[in-house]
């Protein structure tokens, strides 16, 4: 939270909406900047009156909507040829698996994108899998925004109607992201057999 | 994981997957730990400017603004925060920081207080406690 203030808030003090646009889709192409906590943090000095809410959620959107775009048509033009370069990688995209994923993510991509939008890992995984799947971009498009408002709205709504406690809020939605995403990988762990014969018997 | 025997890699699997839940269940006891806390502590209730207004009675440095919005306290002035947040926050005249800290920096107000002091090599302490002063002399007579 310390790193937080120290060297991300005062950009978004100095530079208003440019900050925010630039930060948030610098975390949507891959980059390690905690956009949830800014979102928040932003949506607090809006309560204040510093921002105004409404143009706080366009930019925010957009800003998502641009970067999660620009990585799907990256991926989806690039993504194999480069990823084919890389060991490991290239074991990973051509294991039967992911093969099943990948096909199950394009044939039915509406909840999967929509559901990733909220976390910053899962939102990467769901953009580099449905460009390198060449989900029909329509689709994409149409999921990612209502995505990326619907997440955009869940964090600044926080960070606006708790307004100073936004810290303590920002600290408990992280630890509960935690839990959340762990208990996803339990449920994946455990059953990880049965969703791949499901998927299996689907394609 | 070549040269582990099958039974080894099961074991192997099912540790894994413990390891998993007892990290799960480690996060989510943490997780309702910090609620009660921040719950116990009123932390978790949207504020309003009234309630607050009740809670810290006595404190001079609240920024009167809209009924529905939250206030910010004298005491959360940051060195990390701008004079322009300040102005904007506590509802002063633009150039009223300028004028009460004689500060010539051409870049006002939008500098950070603690580049300011680095720059202008202050004492920060000190410094802080003018900028908070000369908020609360405003808050006190609207001057």
């Amino acid at each position: 939270m310390e790193f937080l203030a120290q060297s991300i808030l005062p950009y978004i003090l100095l530079y208003k909406y440019w900050a925010i646009f630039i930060i948030t889709l610098l975390s949507s192409l891959a980059l390690p900047v905690p956009a949830g906590s800014l979102l928040i943090a932003s949506a607090a000095f809006a309560s204040q009156g510093y921002f105004n809410i409404i143009i706080l959620v366009i930019v925010a959107v957009a800003a998502n909507i641009v970067g999660d775009n620009g990585l799907y048509w990256l991926t989806r033009m690039y993504g194999r040829k480069v990823l084919y370069r890389i060991g490991f990688l290239r074991k990973i995209i051509t294991s039967r698996n992911f093969v099943l994923i990948e096909k199950r993510v394009s044939t039915r991509p509406g909840f999967v994108i929509f559901i990733t939008r909220f976390e910053v890992l899962a939102t990467l995984t769901g953009n580099i899998i449905s460009g390198l799947g060449k989900v029909p971009y329509r689709k994409f498009l149409l999921f990612e925004a209502l995505g990326s408002l619907a997440s955009v709205l869940f964090y600044t709504m926080m960070g606006y109607f708790f307004g100073d406690s936004w810290q303590a809020v920002n600290n408990l939605i992280g630890n509960f992201s935690i839990v959340f995403f762990l208990a996803i990988a339990v449920a994946v762990a455990l059953f990880w057999k049965k969703i791949i014969a499901n998927l299996s018997k689907e394609s | 994981m070549k040269h582990l025997t099958p039974q080894q890699k099961k074991f192997l699997k099912i540790a894994g997957v413990v390891l998993l839940i007892l990290v799960c269940l480690l996060s989510l006891v943490s997780f309702i730990r910090s609620f009660k806390t921040l719950y116990r502590a009123g932390e978790l209730q949207p504020e309003y400017i009234q309630d607050r207004e009740e809670r810290r009675s006595g404190d001079s440095g609240t920024s009167v603004q809209q009924t529905h919005r939250v206030v910010t306290t004298i005491d959360t002035i940051r060195p990390w925060m701008t004079f322009n947040y300040l102005t904007v926050v506590f509802k002063l005249p633009p150039l009223y920081l300028k004028d009460t800290l004689a500060i010539t920096d051409p870049r006002y107000p939008n500098i950070r207080i603690d580049r300011y002091i680095k720059q202008y090599t202050l004492d920060p302490n000190l410094f802080m406690q003018s900028v908070q002063q000369a908020i609360r002399s405003y808050s006190a007579t609207g001057k």
